[in-house]
């Protein structure tokens, strides 16, 4: 299967402080990715490498089989970016922007950036940095897709956004990728929303990859367990193989683990723990997320 | 392309050329009344040694000598000045030209519009002092001035170079050179001084390479 993007042992500091530890993954064309992970786990430190306005201490990333720190204009005319905060040249008003960047592609959709733009019911020479956020946000989208790209990233597309310009965009981006069969990238702290649109999920811990699979396996495989039993507190631990994370409140302890039922209660049982009211709990996306990583 | 990076920095600019090119009217409306009031009050003999002796006809107007400090200046800041804050300058960076190209092409519109408020400055002057002096004093009027015309290209180049630069450590290493060379081209006296006026074209003419250089740095997230 063809590789839209390639990172390879990826490893990156600031100083002495390790964010990118040995990073390898691969992301197929045609896919969604929705790349998670709490502050400071190296999510925009990926993507700034991806984007070549960081050079990787060690390893590399290929994107479109290119060096990422060394794109050509060609292979930058095939990935849409948007920066974090909906990043935009504010100086400008709606109609320049368009202006401007239709000279640099070729396949320059208009259509799709003048009906985003029309659902804003602002005038033609509204200036960018007068908007809120919300109404920037579909602004940089509107230029994204029509300059109709094989690749979307999308760095922290929520950032800022009220609820119902998040729903916006995520129904347009539905609609858009699904249709056209692109490629995204993306990543954001609301993970409701990565739910609805992603079809495989990276979740990024402290110098670690904690896993990349689609999101349906996620669902399916990762359980979340809950029982009563005081005498557990403290006995039972999170252990990469069994338990990827456990928690406890009073008595009441919450297992996390890719294991189906039957193997963690014979685990239990094998550390002497009995686990008769053990039940599963269905998750979010979300609450796979913190199970995974951790309340802290 | 070339186009498109046009009509960007010509939104960013039209609004400093307007007003430079007002305060470039102001300015030479200025000297006329200068030099008027030097025929008038020093009398001819006097007026005479003042232009030709010391050659100040023009070197003692303030206006005319810091209007081109205050357009490379001005032209500087607002082209990139936006582009920096919020880190605007990854969009461009992300477009599909080369790095060289699109940073050459930024100073290079840049430079045009501030040449075309010197010329314009220029030869306001050129106008301003033939109505009254000889051919001569024209010439060394005009060539006393050059080095402010220089400099006002060096600030534009040197203050590109230090808002491309993305370490605020640099930035104030840059600032003090800069201040130093700057200082050169508008303390200078190159009245017959050819010399000096080509070291002073030399400096401006790779000064470019210098925004490159910066441009570079913060495109490979150098902090």
């Amino acid at each position: 299967m063809e590789h839209v993007i390639e990172c390879k042992n990826l490893t990156h500091y600031y100083g002495n402080n390790l964010v990118l530890n040995d990073l390898n993954l691969k992301v197929e064309r045609g896919r969604i990715f929705g790349i998670l992970g709490k502050n400071g786990t190296g999510k925009t430190t990926t993507i700034n490498i991806l984007m070549g306005f960081l050079r990787p201490t060690r390893g590399k990333c290929l994107v479109f089989g290119e060096e990422s720190h060394n794109l050509s204009p060609a292979t930058r005319q095939k990935i849409g970016l948007l920066h974090e905060g909906h990043l935009a040249y504010d100086f400008m008003t709606i109609k320049q922007v368009e202006h401007f960047y239709s000279q640099f592609f070729p396949g320059w959709k208009a259509d799709y950036y003048w009906d985003l733009i029309g659902k804003l019911g602002l005038s033609d020479n509204h200036k960018i940095r007068n908007m809120s956020c919300g109404q920037r946000s579909q602004v940089v989208l509107g230029l994204i897709f029509a300059q109709d790209p094989e690749l979307l990233i999308l760095d922290d597309y929520s950032m800022g956004l009220d609820p119902g310009y998040r729903a916006l965009f995520i129904d347009y981006l539905q609609e858009y990728v699904h249709e056209k069969n692109k490629t995204v990238f993306l990543t954001s702290h609301i993970i409701q929303d990565v739910e609805k649109v992603v079809d495989d999920t990276i979740i990024m811990g402290y110098q670690k990859l904690l896993l990349k699979m689609p999101l349906e396996t996620l669902k399916e495989n990762f359980h979340r367990f809950e029982f009563r039993n005081p005498r557990a507190i403290g006995v039972v631990k999170s252990d990469d193989d069994m338990i990827s994370n456990v928690e406890y409140v009073n008595d009441k302890i919450t297992i996390y683990s890719f294991k189906p039922l039957k193997e963690i209660v014979a685990y239990l049982k094998k550390l002497g723990i009995s686990a008769d009211d053990i039940k599963e709990i269905p998750m979010t996306l979300e609450e796979a997320f913190i199970g995974l990583t951790g309340k802290y | 392309m070339l186009k498109a990076i046009l009509y960007k920095e010509w939104i960013k600019l039209r609004w400093g050329l307007l007003v430079i090119a007002g305060l470039t009217v102001l300015s030479l409306a200025y000297s006329i009344g200068m030099i008027n009031y030097y025929i008038e009050f020093q009398g001819a003999f006097s007026n005479w040694m003042y232009v030709i002796g010391k050659s100040l006809l023009l070197k003692n107007i303030v206006f005319v000598k810091i209007l081109p400090l205050i357009t490379g200046l001005a032209f500087a800041l607002l082209q990139f000045v936006p582009e920096m804050a919020g880190n605007r300058m990854r969009l461009s960076y992300h477009l599909p030209i080369s790095e060289k190209r699109l940073l050459l092409s930024s100073v290079g519109i840049g430079f045009m519009f501030l040449l075309a408020e010197i010329l314009f400055l220029f030869f306001g002057l050129w106008l301003v002092v033939s109505i009254n002096y000889p051919a001569e004093v024209v010439q060394k009027a005009l060539m006393s001035t050059l080095p402010w015309f220089l400099g006002g290209s060096a600030i534009y180049f040197l203050i590109s170079f230090i808002i491309l630069e993305p370490s605020w450590t640099y930035r104030i290493i840059y600032g003090i050179v800069a201040y130093g060379l700057t200082d050169l081209y508008f303390r200078a006296s190159t009245y017959d001084q050819y010399q000096t006026l080509w070291a002073f074209i030399l400096i401006v003419a790779v000064m470019p390479l210098t925004v490159m250089y910066s441009g570079h740095r913060f495109r490979r997230g150098i902090k």
